[in-house]
Formats: C-alpha cells, structure tokens, sequence
C-alpha cells in the first residue's frame, strides 16, 4: 500500500532543488541528487563532511548563526545566502531552515539563475546596508548633514533636526547658510568656492569651533568637523556639529569661580604666598604687593628665605618651612619680612602643604597678618599702663608726701622759735625752709600733672582772665603786657581755674626768660579750626631770648626745663590742660623775637 | 586783734607740740589738744572753745564726723587742716560747716590768716 517513507524518498530524490540534510553538529547525514549535481559532490564524498564544504568561508559566520537559530525552533524562510561548489565556485540561494526530530536540519536551497541572484543580492545588500547607516546615522549623538558641492544640504539625520529644531524638508534641498548666523552665514558660499578653486582646505579633518543658528533666531557655541566623502561619482562633504553650550556654559562657570577666587585672593587684607618645595615664590598676592613695596613679576620664581626673610631668622624661618612642607602645625608663627624700602614688617603666618590631584608635593600656602600696627600699639598700651600705674603711684605719693613735709615744717617753725637769738642758725633754718617750699612745689606740680583733669566748665572771658592773673603775679613789677587783640570778644566755654592756671604757667615762664624785665604780648589770630568748628586761637609771645630750635619739639615733656628752678612740667601741665578742653598748644614764631605759643581753644566745647 | 579760744584735734604728737607752741605765739588761747575724734567732741563740750582746727583723718571717728556731731549741739567755727588734696571728696557725706580749709603742709602765716579771716566773718 502507501508507505510514506517510500514517497518521502522519492520527493526527496526527485526535488528540482538541492536540499541537504545535516545533523545538529554540522555533519551531513544525506544529500538529494539535485545538490550532487549543483555542488559537483557525489552523496558519499559529501556524507560524513561538515556542511562548511557547501559555504565560501567568509559565510561560515553567517551560516553558523542561521543554524543556531533554526536549532532553537525558529523555522528561517527564503533566508538570502550563498553557497559554493566543488570548484569554489559561489551561488545565491535562498534557504529554508527546518528542524526535524529536534536534531535534524533540512535545508531546502532554491538555487537561483545567476544573473537574478546578482541583482537580488546586490538589492538585498543595499537595502540593508542603507537601513544600517540610517540607523546609525539616526542613534549618533552628534547632528549629521551632508550638502554637495554648492552647499544644498542632501540629508540630516535625527540629532541635526533635533540640534536646529527644523523638520528636515525645510532644510533638505536649501543651503547649508541658513543654519549659520552672520558673519559665516554670508561667507560660506564663498568658503566653499575656495575650496572647489584651491582645494586647500580650511576646516575639512580639521574642526573648529563655531556658531549654529536655530530656526528659532537662538544661536549656540558648536564643534564642527567636516570630512569630504567621494561618492558615486560626486564629491559631497559631511559635517558633524556636536553642540559644546553646555561644555562652554560648564568653562565659563569655571573661569568665573577662578576669576572669584581670584580677585578675592588679590582684594583680601590678608598676605597671601605660594611656595613651591623649594621656597621659591608661586603665587604673591597685591596685598603682599602693598606690604613688601615688590610686583609679583619681580619675585615670582625668586627665592622667598634669601629676598624676605632678614638673615638672622632664615635658618628658623626655613625649619619652619620645612615642618609645614610635612603637614605639620605650624599656625601662628610670627617673624619679621623685609620690604623693598628695607623696612621690617611683623607676620603671622597660617600655612598649610599643598598637594594636587595626584598627591604631588606643590609646596606650601602660606596666609599671613601683618601684625607691625598690632605689635606696636600692644607696646603702646603697656607702656600707657606702665605711665599710668606711675601716676597713681606719684599721686599716692605726693598725698603720703603731705604729712611728712607738715612734720618738717612743724619742726622748722619751732626751732626757729628756740633760735631767734642766734642770726647763722636763723640762717641755715631759711635756708631749709627755702627747701622745703620747693619740694612742697614740686609735689604741688607733680600731683597736679598726674591727677586726672577735671573740668568744670562755664562761659569764661579769655581777656579778663588773663588780665586778672597777670595783675595777681606781676602787678606792680618791670614787666608789661600788651593786649593786641583789638578788643575782640573772647568768650569760651572753660574751666576758668585751670585755663588761668594755663595763662599763669605761660606768664611765668615768659618773665623767668626775660629776666623779670620786658614785655608779653597777647594776640587774638583769624580763627582758623581745621574741623570746621569756631575756636579761638591766641598767640603768646614774649622779647625774651626764644626757645632754640633743636629743644622746640621738647618743651611740652615732662620734667624738661632750661630753668634753673623749675620742676619741668609747668609746659607739660599747659598742654595737658589745653588738650582737655579739646584745644592745642604749639611753639610759634614770637613776633617780638623771643619765645611764642599757639594756643586754640574751641569756642564751644564738646571734647 | 581778737585772741581766740583754740582747740585743736590731731593725732600727731609732733603736731599737737607744734599748735601747742604756735597757737600762743599767734596771740591766740589753746584751750586743749584732742589726739582723736571721740576726744575732740568731749573736750569741745566742756571746753566750749570759739575755734576749732582739725585734722581729718584720725583714729576713731574722723575730724569731720566729730565736728559735725559738735555742731549738733552748738555752733562753732571750724578750721580744717588735711592731706586730701581734693575738698570736696573730703567733705563727702560730712554734714560740718567748714569755715576754712587748709591743705598740708602748713605754715604758721596760713594758720594765722585762716584764724584772722574766720573770726572777722563770725563778728
């Protein structure tokens, strides 16, 4: 009856296709008539062979993958593939793959005529490999237009219409221009003409940064790179456009932070030094400038320890150096740097080693505070402290001073009851008590330039005081004294005591120089306050012998005198009065041609 | 001139022997010499005295308290001799009425003026 093995066999022998059977492991179990004549193998030179023998080795690949697939399940129809003969002779085919048993692949070539084939397979090819380059072109990152030698733009792939925000039949066909903004927009037809004249290219394998223009009217910062590709026949050029904003908004972010950095560096009242391993100067910032007198283009690359530091503290100076170089703490060190002019400034340093990215050694960062003023005022104030504590301590002694000095008196007036009859010992006790009177002037003098001034003020007449305490020292004596103020008012808000006690220590020492003979006069000058506020200012000036110029800038200290008798505060108890009230004293040229002092007192007073 | 009944407060011995010379070598009577505040307000009571000079600063009560608790009682012109140079601290707090005030170190002159100007005031 029907044995469907047997006509199985013979559909099998009689197919007008070659058909192969292989088994899992690519070994060829059976061949049909049809594939001996195609191949030019006969069935037993073939069984027992890998079904490699039937493909051209640069298929083996391919061939492979189709296989797997098929062994898997997937039935593969009319599959484009090429197989060879005998005689290394290649064929298009069509193949189906099937899957029999699990195991057993039957594949079913349609040998195609020749001339079809080519066609097919070139057909075939194309289509695929144009899918590929549009896929490509379509996933790539960067904008992609080609435009032929006139500058039409022919294709643009996804990126450039996403980049110009154009769809692609409004750029496809028009010139490449118009995705540029002035100046290139008008200049490119020009570019390209150069480049079809020269052939020198510009940009081509170059790329260049330029400008893009969006169909918005926005531009943006992009690389562009062009290549030109020779294709069928023609010459059209490819350009790549990756837009950089984001990488120049990220640069200029960056330029900015540094520029900040910077100018805070260069505006901050601190020293700020750079030194590399070696001590030499990196980086020197303008108030360093400012300090040492120096630009950082006369010291950088100099050698910190020998242009700075003076000599006597370079060999501690450099530990130091060495120590921060290691990490160490070395915060708060102090030494003195040399300037341009040769001066001496005080510096507190802050340093820290500095490292890069990689973990080098840069050198040493260092942040100093001039702290000369500091210093100074510091020295200032302990000896401010070290002056006050002596006047306490003088007060103290001169109230102490009055009990002992009562005593002596007391005793000097007795005994000069007991001696009344004896003329040299009545003598020598005037003698001690002229002694005495001094030394309780002295401490009068001392207590009064010690003791806090203390003003009670009230609208005092300048000319009736000193005409009042004139009168009480000198009324009646060979000295005159001349008013030369024109009647003026001169009328100031005072302690009337202490400005008397001012006119009254001037008076004296103005007729102790002249010998208790000659004159003293008084002027009243244009009131001229530097502040803006309405003073008086008078000159006191007497026909003494003046006061020599290289003592001038002494008079107003303490315990400086010329007189013979005198304690030398007398001037220093003048200023100190003036300067309470807010006014000041100054020696002046003496019209008479002895001594003269300038004396300001603000009219209204709110020292 | 007027001679004065004196009594004097201070606790200086050197100083008690000085009034105690001068006082009558200005022309005036010393009545007595208390060496202490508490002294000076009894004697002033029996004493009965036209002037008193004294020193602030004592043992006890100072001359001032003491002159302020005598003037409770009567009035009396009062002359005071001290070391502190600044009167009004010296007077701080003090409720006597100080006719004169004289500042150490002394001489005898001041005392004599300072007694001639206070009992022309009284009279």
């Amino acid at each position: 009856m029907h044995d469907p093995s047997q006509w199985h066999a013979s559909a099998f022998r009689g197919l007008a296709d070659p058909v192969v059977v292989e088994a899992a492991d690519g070994i060829i179990l059976d061949v049909n008539p049809e594939a001996e004549r195609v191949y030019g193998w006969a069935r037993e030179e073939l069984v027992g062979q890998s079904y490699q023998v039937l493909v051209p080795p640069n298929r083996h690949a391919s061939a492979q993958v189709q296989r797997a697939e098929c062994l898997k399940g997937v039935a593969i129809r009319g599959r484009p593939c090429t197989r060879r003969s005998r005689s290394g002779a290649t064929y298009p085919v069509t193949a189906d793959l099937t899957l029999v048993e699990d195991d057993i692949l039957v594949v079913h070539t349609r040998h195609l005529p020749q001339l079809l084939g080519d066609q097919l397979d070139l057909a075939a090819r194309e289509e695929r490999y144009r899918s590929l380059v549009q896929a490509i072109l379509d996933t790539a990152v960067d904008a992609i237009l080609t435009i032929d030698e006139s500058g039409s733009v022919e294709s643009m792939n996804r990126a450039a219409t996403r980049l110009f925000r154009y769809h692609p039949e409004e750029v496809l066909g028009q010139n490449i221009k118009m995705l540029m903004p002035s100046p290139d927009r008008e200049r490119h037809d020009g570019y390209l003409e150069r480049y079809r004249e020269t052939s020198e290219p510009r940009i081509i394998g170059v790329g260049r940064e330029v400008v893009g223009l969006r169909k918005d009217g926005t531009t943006f910062p992009c690389h562009l790179a062009v290549s030109e590709v020779h294709y069928q026949g023609r010459r059209v050029f490819a350009g790549f456009v990756r837009d950089v904003s984001e990488i120049r908004a990220a640069q200029n972010d960056l330029r900015a932070e540094r520029d900040f950095a910077e100018s805070l560096i260069d505006a901050a009242q601190v020293i700020v030094l750079l030194l590399d391993p070696n001590g030499h100067v990196l980086r020197f910032n303008r108030y360093l400038e400012e300090i040492t007198g120096y630009r950082k283009e006369d010291v950088r690359g100099g050698n910190w320890m020998q242009d700075f530091i003076p000599e006597r503290a370079r060999a501690r100076v450099a530990h130091v150096f060495e120590r921060a170089l290691q990490g160490q703490s070395t915060d708060g060190y102090v030494n003195d740097i040399v300037t341009r002019a040769g001066d001496e400034r005080t510096i507190a340093w802050w340093n820290r080693a500095l490292e890069d990215e990689a973990g080098n050694l840069v050198g040493v960062l260092a942040v100093g505070h001039d702290i000369t003023e500091l210093r100074r005022v510091q020295g200032e104030l302990v000896q401010a402290e070290r002056l006050a504590g002596i006047g306490e301590m003088i007060t103290g002694l001169a109230h102490e001073s009055r009990n002992a000095l009562q005593r002596i008196q007391a005793n000097l007036e007795m005994l000069e009851l007991e001696i009344d009859a004896n003329p040299s010992a009545k003598r020598y006790a005037a003698r001690i008590q002229e002694s005495q009177d001094y030394l309780s002037h002295l401490y009068e003098e001392v207590r009064g330039y010690a003791k806090p001034v203390q003003l009670a003020r009230t609208s005092c007449d300048l000319r009736r005081l000193w005409r009042a305490t004139w009168a009480e020292l000198f009324g009646a004596e060979g000295m005159e004294l001349v008013d030369a103020t024109d009647a003026v008012p001169l009328i100031t808000d005072a302690d009337p005591f202490l400005v008397g006690q001012v006119f009254r220590n001037l008076f004296e020492n103005a007729v102790a120089a002249c010998g208790g003979r000659g004159r003293v006069q008084i002027e009243a000058l244009p009131e001229l306050e530097p502040d803006g506020r309405p003073g008086v200012r008078l000159r006191i000036a007497d026909d003494g012998p003046g006061i020599a110029a290289e003592i001038q800038g002494r008079v107003f200290q303490p315990f400086f005198t010329t007189k013979t008798k005198g304690t030398g505060l007398g001037l220093a108890i003048v200023r100190r009065l003036i300067e309470a009230h807010g006014g000041t004293i100054v020696p002046d040229r003496s019209p008479l041609g002895g001594a003269a002092f300038l004396l300001q007192l603000p009219k209204v007073n709110d020292a | 001139m007027t001679r004065a009944r004196i009594l004097v407060a201070d606790d200086e011995p050197e100083l008690q022997e000085y009034f105690e010379r001068i006082v009558p070598h200005l022309g005036h009577e010393l009545v007595g010499v208390a060496a202490s505040g508490e002294e000076l307000v009894l004697l002033a009571a029996q004493l009965r005295p036209d002037l008193i000079v004294t020193d602030i600063k004592m043992d006890g009560i100072d001359g001032l308290e003491a002159v302020a608790r005598i003037q409770r009682e009567r009035d009396v012109s009062v002359i005071v001799i001290s070391g502190y140079a600044d009167r009004a601290r010296a007077d701080a707090g003090a409720a006597a009425r100080i006719d004169a005030y004289l500042l150490k170190p002394i001489k005898k002159s001041d005392l004599a003026a300072a007694i001639h100007s206070v009992l022309r005031s009284r009279t």
